[in-house]
């Protein structure tokens, strides 16, 4: 294969920030030794070689020292597959070649109290909150197999040595390799759990290796939800209520009964979001068409009339009024009245949804004392309890198996698909059923959209255009519906708090500040997606304090390095002020702000640090975008210069470079084209020419990607920059145009300018 | 019946006229690796070859295809050195993987029909639609494949 030299000659520039800048470097210079691939099971919900002796629930030793790991978190492309055994491995000192992986079985987590801790995949929590799990599960084993050496050689355990998978006696030089006392390690208790590696003992994690899950992938032997196959298995195709909170009237068998394949059709009513209608046939093509053709009578519902634009002008008619206010320093009408100029701005988002390429789908088969299910889930534990209430069965009887997933981003099973399944499969009374949806299905019905909302902006500039007030009114819905309301701060204001998220601590500095949080519930359902709460808040700031710098004719880059330094200490969760200026500093260096730029061309830029209501963590990113517009309007994005805290390590920066890369093309799809609205009470969009991702072309040929280190382990690095895409766009349009773009997506707006 | 000519194998399928080639592969002959994305050829995960021409079978009726050379993606792994898939591999390009199938049947017949393609001849072939944004790694795959292939 060829050498790294070409590899990184193919690869965008993945630089290192560095010069006068107090940041290190984060490369290690010889990463060209990609580690060899471990073992997968197409289908991993299975061991890809069985037998073994389980040392603890995370770790199998076979007798040819093959190392099986048990992961609690879903792969959805994000590399947790091999990267949370880089952590296990990394303490358990065994041969990396000989790693397998596997998920963890729902099943037995939930019959055995959690066992592993927590078995969903969410908020980019993988290193989070797994890492000392999984170091300690390591490092535990690894003691226990030198226990088990020394009670062998009956030696003292202080004198072996453990590596590469072999147990060393020092003063003899007699060996073992840890799969011959597997067995006699299983059995052994250690007196107290050992220390586990500070990060500059690492040797393997923060090395670039190669992802377990690519070669079955590209060879497409993996086994995603959609492919399951189960003997006997017939077909569903659904329809939910086109109308949120409509429901199933009637429907009329006869004219589908003779079609070709049609088994059954299937009323489902009082599950999930939404009630609806299921044909069940021998193919999912036969089920599809004859579900076209069964006349169906919806109830219409309370929303029937109910389309987007009333949303947003129910939305907007609460920023006329005081709301909910847990953010209240100084007096922000004084400011006002004493303002040099005061500047307002509205901003505005609409709902998106995650379309996943991999159509909600799954496999079930259930009989009155077993349900098995097969699908790709973020949330297998909450799968097992949710299948276990719908079907009155204890969850010790209900089996999920976690299959590769076509995409997750926060949507992530666990949803209407899984509680389908299971009411057609118990009707069909133990035939296995494979429930699929169509796009237009899925678009229809995601159960868990980004919510929209809007945020109006108001600041007093004194006469050297610095802000002495700045007022913050926000109205959406809740990002994570289902979560209590908190109540923060002095007023004890009650609201969601995505958001309010990022405003809490308020990283520029300003003498009178104000956040106002208004919470309004719709009847579209919302969840989680990539970046959740950070997307709309970091749009309205990073937008809004770039308007401020244009309206006191400064530079973006200065007005924000000056409101960072304004800012106070405990304006910042863990002490992050230098580390703020150190990402905006790089994120100026790497996109070379301040060179000149042709007429039609401009740079903008966006900072967050991804903090939470709940502190759970930090990771400071920024973006600088350059773009160039023609006189027509049209967008082309020239580069884009990615700064990212590393923190303390990166476990995989194979994974993570990906991770990250990926991020832009997430951030991208709602500044373009994406947009979901209703109309009607329904979602108007149903496929992918009306909700229409970024494409190659679309995606900038360059970016670069800068580490910065920072003293911490960071919050994460799966949507920690999705938020800065659509402000630094935005700002960088009106670097080129002058025109202020304060709603997306793009296409809605004419960019054109003279 | 239906006389289909797939990977040079003919298979007589027992199925309505208009059902898309997509749901003949992957439910009555367990073709699973081309993919069902949209229904619509908007998203091109279940691009085929047909007569070598890149198609999405998703809106293929069968009875058009008849006499027709229909390659699918288990034909083009089937050669474990295939330079498309070696170069998808090496670049590391899966993440959540679904659309890869897709990706590389489409890259695959770009190739072959123009060895050294530009960067804009690629953004302009590769339509698929990617939700992990893998674009930039199958841009460095399409041009490893490419100097793998003209290295013979």
């Amino acid at each position: 294969m060829a050498s790294e030299m070409d590899r990184r000659e193919f690869l965008v520039t993945t630089a290192v920030v560095g010069g006068g800048l107090a940041l290190s470097l984060t490369l290690p210079a010889a990463h060209a030794a990609e580690i060899a691939k471990g073992t997968l099971n197409p289908r991993p919900w299975l061991p890809p070689t069985e037998g073994g002796v389980e040392v603890n629930p995370w770790i199998v030793i076979g007798p040819d020292d093959r190392v099986l790991i048990r992961v609690n978190q879903s792969d959805m492309g994000q590399g947790v597959l091999t990267s949370n055994p880089m952590m296990i491995c990394e303490e358990l000192e065994c041969d990396w070649s000989k790693v397998e992986s596997m998920y963890a079985e729902a099943n037995r987590h939930v019959r055995e109290h959690d066992l592993y801790d927590h078995l969903h995949t969410e908020a980019s929590s993988s290193v989070r909150l797994g890492r000392v799990l999984y170091q300690q599960a390591g490092a535990s084993a690894r003691e226990r197999l030198k226990a088990a050496a020394a009670q062998e050689w009956k030696v003292p355990v202080a004198e072996i040595d453990a590596k590469n998978s072999v147990l060393t006696h020092k003063p003899s030089g007699r060996t073992l390799r840890y799969g011959q006392v597997a067995a006699k390690a299983a059995s052994i208790k250690l007196d107290r759990e050992p220390a586990i590696k500070t990060p500059d003992k690492y040797t393997l994690i923060g090395r670039h290796v190669r992802r377990f899950d690519v070669e079955l992938k590209s060879r497409v032997q993996a086994v995603y939800g959609i492919d399951v196959k189960i003997p006997g298995m017939v077909y569903a195709a659904t329809k939910q209520s086109p109308a949120y909170g409509g429901s199933l009237k009637s429907f009329n068998f006869e004219p589908i009964r003779a079609m070709p394949g049609v088994i059954a059709a299937i009323p489902m009513e009082g599950i999930g979001h939404q009630s609806g209608i299921a044909v069940v046939a021998d193919s999912w093509w036969r089920a599809k068409t004859a579900l076209d053709k069964l006349p169906v009578v919806w109830n219409p519902g309370p929303n029937a009339k109910t389309s987007t634009s009333d949303l947003f002008t129910q939305y907007r008619s609460m920023l006329d009024r005081k709301g909910p206010t847990p953010v209240d320093q100084g007096n922000v009408e004084a400011a006002l009245s004493g303002a040099a100029k005061i500047v307002e701005a509205e901003y505005q988002l609409p709902h998106q949804a995650h379309a996943q390429l991999e159509p909600p789908n799954c496999t079930a088969q259930v009989t009155p004392d077993r349900a098995e299910i097969w699908f790709g889930t973020q949330f297998p534990d909450h799968a097992t309890r949710i299948a276990a209430d719908l079907l009155k069965l204890s969850t010790d009887k209900v089996f999920v198996h976690n299959c590769f997933q076509g995409g997750g981003f926060g949507r992530g099973g666990a949803h209407g698909e899984l509680e389908q399944a299971v009411t057609i499969a118990k009707a069909l009374q133990g035939r296995p059923v494979k429930v699929l949806w169509s796009r237009e299905e899925d678009l229809g019905h995601v159960n868990s959209f980004h919510p929209m909302g809007v945020a109006r902006m108001t600041a007093a500039l004194d006469k050297d255009g610095m802000p002495t007030a700045i007022w913050i009114r926000v109205a959406g819905n809740d990002a994570l519906e289902g979560t209590p309301l908190i109540e923060y701060g002095p007023h004890k204001a009650k609201l969601a708090h995505q958001l309010l998220r990022g405003f809490h601590l308020f990283p520029y500095g300003v003498p009178n500040l104000r956040v106002e949080v208004n919470t309004m519930k719709t009847f579209i359902p919302t969840s989680t997606w990539r970046s959740t709460g950070t997307y709309a808040n970091v749009f309205y700031l990073e937008s809004f304090v770039e308007e401020l710098a244009h309206a006191a004719g400064k530079d973006p880059i200065a007005y924000r390095r000056a409101l960072i330094g304004a800012a106070k200490p405990d304006a910042f969760e863990d002490n992050a002020k230098a580390d703020w200026l150190m990402a905006l500093d790089a994120v100026a260096a790497k996109s070379g702000w301040g060179r000149p730029l042709p007429k039609g061309s401009g740079m903008g830029f966006a900072i967050d640090d991804r903090k939470s209501v709940a502190p759970r963590g930090i990771a400071l990113v920024a973006l600088g975008v350059t773009v160039t517009v023609t006189k027509s309007g049209a967008l082309t994005i020239d580069r884009m210069d990615i700064v990212h805290d590393e923190g303390h390590a990166i476990i995989n920066p194979e994974a993570a470079e990906r991770q990250i890369r990926g991020m832009m093309a997430w951030g991208l799809g709602p500044v373009l084209n994406q947009e979901i609205t209703i109309k009607n009470g329904a979602v108007e969009q149903t496929n992918f020419h009306q909700y229409a991702p970024p494409l190659m072309k679309d995606y900038p040929r360059n970016i670069s990607l800068n580490y910065i280190k920072t003293n911490r382990w960071i919050s994460g690095i799966g949507e920690e920059i999705v938020p800065l895409v659509a402000p630094a766009i935005c700002n960088a349009i009106y670097a080129a145009t002058g025109k202020r773009i304060r709603s997306v997506p793009l296409s809605k707006h004419d960019l054109s300018w003279a | 019946m239906v006389a289909l000519r797939i990977n040079g194998q003919t298979h007589n399928v027992d199925v309505e006229p208009n059902m898309p080639l997509l749901w003949v592969l992957r439910d009555t002959l367990g073709m699973t690796g081309t993919k069902f994305g949209c229904g619509a050829a908007l998203c091109g995960a279940c691009t085929v070859h047909i007569d070598g021409r890149p198609m999405r079978s998703c809106s293929l009726p069968v009875s058009g295809l008849a006499g027709k050379e229909i390659t699918t993606i288990e034909s083009i792994v089937a050669d474990t050195n295939h330079p498309v898939v070696v170069a998808w591999i090496e670049e590391q390009v899966p993440q959540c993987g679904y659309c890869q199938a897709g990706q590389i049947m489409t890259a695959t017949a770009l190739l072959k029909n123009n060895p050294k393609p530009s960067d804009a001849e690629v953004d302009a072939a590769m339509t698929n639609i990617c939700r992990c944004g893998t674009y930039a790694d199958i841009r460095n795959a399409i041009r490893r494949a490419a100097a793998l292939m003209a290295k013979g």
